[in-house]
């Protein structure tokens, strides 16, 4: 299992750049969160929704109600300009830890 | 034998219970329920099990509730400041300019919290300036729609200050500095 500190710290980018793809809902998320993971990045799913309001509470995602295939209510998040700036910093800043990471171990084994 | 429509009532009571709003984020909550239980049911499931699954996943009712009241608290904090101007500019005379911030930060506190605590405050903040014009329209006469427009007598406009603001200036600030770098657990 991850640490739960990194899945905390890994939830906002993870789920800018899911939505970076298109719009989505709650439920989408997490599922394709763990089958992205192989089913190690798991969250409880309760916790995901006050995550998402507070992402759209500052104003880097946004919301609609709107309907499934099924007619099932549902509320559909997307991305706003401020959500792509956020992603991007995100990105750099994980690619950067990436890098450093990857430089040492291939170092270690020289 | 198992009935699944009760199960989600009894399930939606205890959200309630532990201080979840209704209808947002309730209803998006029982929803994300709702299709976990199908996914569930057609992966092999039957309702019960399908059911108790979906519940666990979801998680304890009082550890969601404290994410979001999290939420909450940085939202109050953008609603206290824009109530708060509105005070200001009703002090300083500009009604017009003031009222409708401080109708706006009691309609955002009515839906987004269902409760009426910020709505009596303010209310009585201008119940108070109110009162306080009144007594100047009696001392000094004009027209009674300079009850609602004149600056309220100094007397007055000290008291408000120092009774309501400096408390709930620094609680709101010290529970929005708490809350800005929260990441939430997740798990």
């Amino acid at each position: 299992m991850i640490r739960k500190e990194l899945v905390a710290a890994s939830a906002e980018p993870l789920i800018l750049s899911l939505l970076a793809k298109g719009e989505s809902y709650g439920y989408a998320i997490i599922q394709e969160v763990k089958a992205r993971s192989d089913g190690k990045l798991q969250w409880t799913d309760g916790m995901l929704y006050p995550v998402l309001h507070r992402m759209e509470h500052r104003g880097l995602i946004k919301s609609r109600w709107g309907e499934s295939e099924t007619g099932r209510k549902r509320k559909y998040y997307s991305l706003k300009k401020d959500g792509k700036t956020a992603m991007a910093k995100h990105q750099e800043q994980w690619s950067l830890v990436h890098s450093v990471l990857a430089g040492l171990k291939k170092e270690q084994y020289v | 034998m198992f009935d699944l429509e009760k199960s989600i009532a009894d399930w939606r009571k205890q959200m309630l219970a532990a201080g979840i709003q209704t209808p947002v984020p309730l209803e998006e909550l029982e929803i994300h329920l709702r299709e976990d239980i199908e996914q569930q049911m057609k992966s092999g499931l039957n309702e019960q099990e399908a059911f108790t699954a979906s519940v666990q996943k979801i998680g304890q009712a009082h550890a969601v509730q404290s994410e979001f009241k999290k939420v909450e608290a940085s939202r109050e904090a953008v609603r206290f400041i824009v109530a708060n101007l509105g005070i200001v500019l009703m002090l300083v005379g500009f009604s017009g300019f003031g009222l409708p911030l401080l109708i706006l930060a009691a309609m955002d506190e009515i839906l987004q919290q269902g409760h009426w605590r910020f709505v009596l405050l303010i209310s009585l903040m201008w119940a108070m300036i109110g009162v306080g014009n009144f007594v100047s329209f009696l001392q000094d006469g004009g027209t009674l729609a300079h009850v609602f427009v004149r600056k309220p007598c100094p007397l007055v406009l000290l008291v408000v200050l120092v009774v309501t603001w400096p408390p709930f200036l620094i609680g709101n600030f010290r529970r929005w500095r708490k809350n800005r770098s929260f990441t939430s657990p997740l798990t």
